[in-house]
């Protein structure tokens, strides 16, 4: 059982971590559209710049 | 500034400082939002936003396909905005900037990020407490127990503070206009079971119910988060056209005109409109004279020609060459502002969800509390904790679930159901208002019949090509409404080289008349049996007659008959001509002593007014004070976002078919709410019962509490299904 003195804590900051990054994405608007990036994914390529 | 005079584009007022501060998004002088005409697929998407490869000065371009909106970004505040919308029209497509005033859809963008956040911590720390709680009821004992607890313990924190706040102000907010929210026991039991635990936990004593506490708090959040978003849903159907077209003015001055914000036009003020532009204040006609579609306004049909000094109102549109006008009232003074007010200063959105509901959750959670606070009283006198305990057993097993999320879900589910068949709600208390209807009102142009026209009671049949085309030539360079019509039905007339006229000169208000080898050829209108007739004429000879008549939409005559079988009154509401809304009326068998013709919006306010329980179906401004007025007032497609502002429903299909399954779905709303309410009755009186005398413990109630929420989503789903 001792072991789960280590589980434990792993288990919270890996959760905690998901978490964070997941507000983190909502505050940075990830969530704000979520019909047209599905889209976006069909645009051929060649015809855009570099986005970088 | 981008001052290049030489590049004047439709869009290059786009740049001006004033016009800047109009269309702002968020506050970034970089920034623009476009609601952009057209955009249907993901091809159209890769076509706008390949433009931030063309154009070297936008730093980013992203469409929204859903709201059918484009927010661009400058490099710099000095880059044009103007080639950008000019770039886009090029593509096919019709840019309209929005204001930030009127962007609804931004301020919902920020209220449903917090709510996703909340959500997020509410499942992140409801699922490990339940995990932790679970190894304890399985067995789990001595220091390991405890520090689950305390871990527990921990983990609640964000839940009664950050997670429960909105139902604390909802609370609060409710006790200040005297009446318990529904977020009460939500508040209550967050904060109750939130002290006793952490009491029992610091003496090492009793039970904690932070897993039952949370899990239930992230239940009824995330319900609130999917009957929110069904809420959004609606919005993007609020499309700014006709009123963002009439923000800009070409102001004259010293023989050149120069864009000028319209509310910022005065009295005495010269402008020049140019062809198929909106006019942007009342005023009076300068130019000789002009024709104007007026269907926004006063959904009449047939375009309007005026002469030189009459009067022009603010919402109309130029379709002949440029005109002058002279200023008269101009933003909120002018008729579509006033419009525009009386609909806004009427329209306060009422989001509660059902009158029923609340009234019911009232009663039961004031009698839930009062009973809770008596328990808890006698404590003082007796064993406090077994006391405390059936006290609070009781408030979290009689939850308002009905109420709390049997009824939104209903009302959600049944909203959705209505989307998918083409018919948009604005608020799920329609659904109720539903239920009192007996009058129901319609408008005649764009709801029953089609925009267009179309030729009837031709003398002959069919009307010979070589007669159309002496027509269309005749017409060709005639600004009368009726060659507008004209050219529209006969769009696939081939005009043969033959049809060459020596001269063709205009019978004033009359018609067309032209010269051809020595023949007088003239097309005019004419009156007979007190009906007008169009006739072409070959020296003064009769060559062929024709009537012009709007269309019954297919789906019309039938959708009537089924509502007067429902045993509704109907009524037919029209702007046009009297003959014309009989024929109609005639037609659909509605009485005539239940037509009125030649209506003004106010008139059409005042019939509806005269019913309280009616739907009024319309569209356009002309019908924005009817729709108000009516208990349920409902937009048929087409509709302007002005229509919007003020009806409750939105029919995105044409014709009137659409409300039969309306009345059918808010039906079965209404019986889903009741026998979920009937459910919670049930449930709450044996529950309670039971957890009163001891027969529950708090840790069974918090069980019990979350199946019977289960039962009653299941039910509610499976209720509203089709």
């Amino acid at each position: 059982m001792n072991i789960l003195i280590i589980m434990i804590p792993i288990a919270f900051i890996l959760g905690g971590s998901f978490l964070i990054a997941f507000i983190w994405a909502t505050q940075n608007g990830q969530f704000d559209d979520t019909g047209t990036p599905a889209h976006r994914i069909l645009i051929e390529e060649e015809h855009r710049k570099d986005q970088a | 500034m981008h001052t290049d005079k030489t590049m004047q584009s439709t869009y290059d007022y786009l740049d001006l400082g004033q016009f800047r501060v109009l269309y702002n998004y968020v506050h970034d002088p970089r920034k623009m939002k476009f609601y952009i005409e057209g955009i249907k697929c993901s091809k159209c998407i890769a076509k706008i936003e390949n433009l931030k490869a063309l154009n070297e000065q936008v730093q980013t371009l992203e469409v929204d396909l859903a709201n059918q909106t484009a927010v661009v970004e400058l490099k710099s505040s000095e880059s044009s905005f103007a080639r950008v919308a000019d770039e886009i029209a090029h593509l096919g497509f019709r840019p309209i900037p929005i204001q930030a005033s009127d962007d609804t859809s931004e301020k919902w963008r920020q209220e449903s990020r917090r709510d996703l956040i909340r959500l997020a911590v509410a499942g992140f720390c409801a699922g490990n407490i339940m995990f932790l709680a679970f190894s304890i009821y399985f067995g789990l004992d001595g220091s390991m127990k405890r520090s689950f607890e305390w871990l527990q313990f921990a983990l609640y924190l964000p839940v009664v503070s950050f997670v429960a706040w909105p139902f604390y102000t909802g609370f609060l907010n409710g006790l200040k206009q005297r009446s318990i929210s529904i977020d009460g026991p939500m508040a209550i039991a967050s904060f109750i079971g939130f002290s006793f635990s952490t009491w029992n936990l610091f003496r090492g004593n009793g039970s904690i119910y932070f897993d039952s506490t949370s899990g239930f708090l992230f239940l009824i959040l995330a319900t609130r988060f999917f009957q929110k978003k069904m809420r959004f849903e609606y919005l993007k159907f609020l499309r700014p056209t006709a009123l963002a077209e009439t923000m800009k003015a070409r102001l004259l001055k010293d023989g050149s005109w120069t864009w000028i914000r319209s509310d910022r036009l005065k009295a005495g003020d010269n402008i020049v409109v140019h062809q198929g532009e909106w006019i942007p204040a009342d005023g009076k006609l300068l130019s000789p004279n002009a024709i104007l579609d007026l269907s926004v306004l006063d959904g009449e049909s047939l375009p309007r020609r005026l002469q030189n000094g009459s009067p022009v109102k603010a919402g109309s549109r130029l379709l002949s060459d440029a005109i002058e006008v002279n200023v008269i009232k101009s933003g909120a003074d002018s008729l579509l502002g006033r419009l525009l007010s009386s609909v806004n200063s009427q329209s306060i959105a009422d989001t509660e969800a059902s009158k029923l509901s609340n009234k019911a959750s009232q009663i039961l959670l004031v009698t839930v509390l009062l009973i809770a606070a008596i328990t808890l009283f006698l404590g003082f006198f007796g064993d406090f904790e077994s006391y405390f305990e059936k006290s609070f057993a009781l408030i979290v097993l009689a939850c308002p679930c009905a109420m709390a999320f049997g009824t939104p879900l209903a009302l959600s589910f049944s909203m959705k159901r209505a989307q998918e068949n083409g018919i948009i709600l604005k608020s799920a208390k329609t659904f109720e208002a539903l239920s009192e209807i007996d009058t129901i009102f319609l408008d005649k142009t764009g709801t029953l019949t089609e925009k267009f026209w179309n030729l009837t009671n031709s003398s002959l049949s069919p009307i010979p090509s070589n007669y159309m085309q002496l027509i269309l030539v005749m017409e060709s360079k005639s600004q009368h409404p009726i060659a507008y019509a004209l050219r529209e039905i006969w769009t696939d007339i081939q005009i043969s080289s033959d049809f060459k006229f020596d001269s063709i000169t205009e019978i004033p208000s009359l018609g067309v008349q032209g010269n051809m080898q020595g023949k007088i050829f003239k097309f005019h209108h004419f009156m007979e049996n007190s009906e007008k007739w169009f006739g072409l004429f070959e020296d003064d000879h009769l060559l062929w007659k024709f009537q012009l008549k709007s269309i019954l939409q297919q789906d019309s005559l039938e959708s009537i008959k089924k509502i007067s079988q429902m045993g509704y009154k109907t009524f037919l509401l029209s702007g046009d001509k009297r003959s014309e809304t009989y024929n109609i009326a005639n037609e659909l068998g509605i009485c005539p002593a239940s037509t009125y013709s030649e209506l003004t919006p106010q008139m059409k306010e005042l019939l509806v007014q005269g019913k309280p329980n009616s739907i009024m179906i319309g569209d356009g401004v002309n019908d924005a004070l009817a729709l108000k007025a009516a208990k349920v007032g409902i937009a048929v497609k087409g509709s302007i976002d002005v229509a919007l502002k003020s009806a409750d429903v939105l029919f995105l299909n044409s014709g009137i078919n659409s409300l039969i399954e309306l009345f059918r779905i808010a039906d079965q709303a209404r019986n889903q709410i009741r026998k979920n309410l009937k459910t919670a009755l049930i449930y709450n009186t044996v529950g309670g019962i039971a957890a009163l005398l001891g027969l529950i413990n708090p840790f069974i109630a918090a069980l019990l509490m979350p199946m019977s929420s289960i039962y009653i989503l299941a039910s509610t789903w499976w209720g509203t299904r089709k």
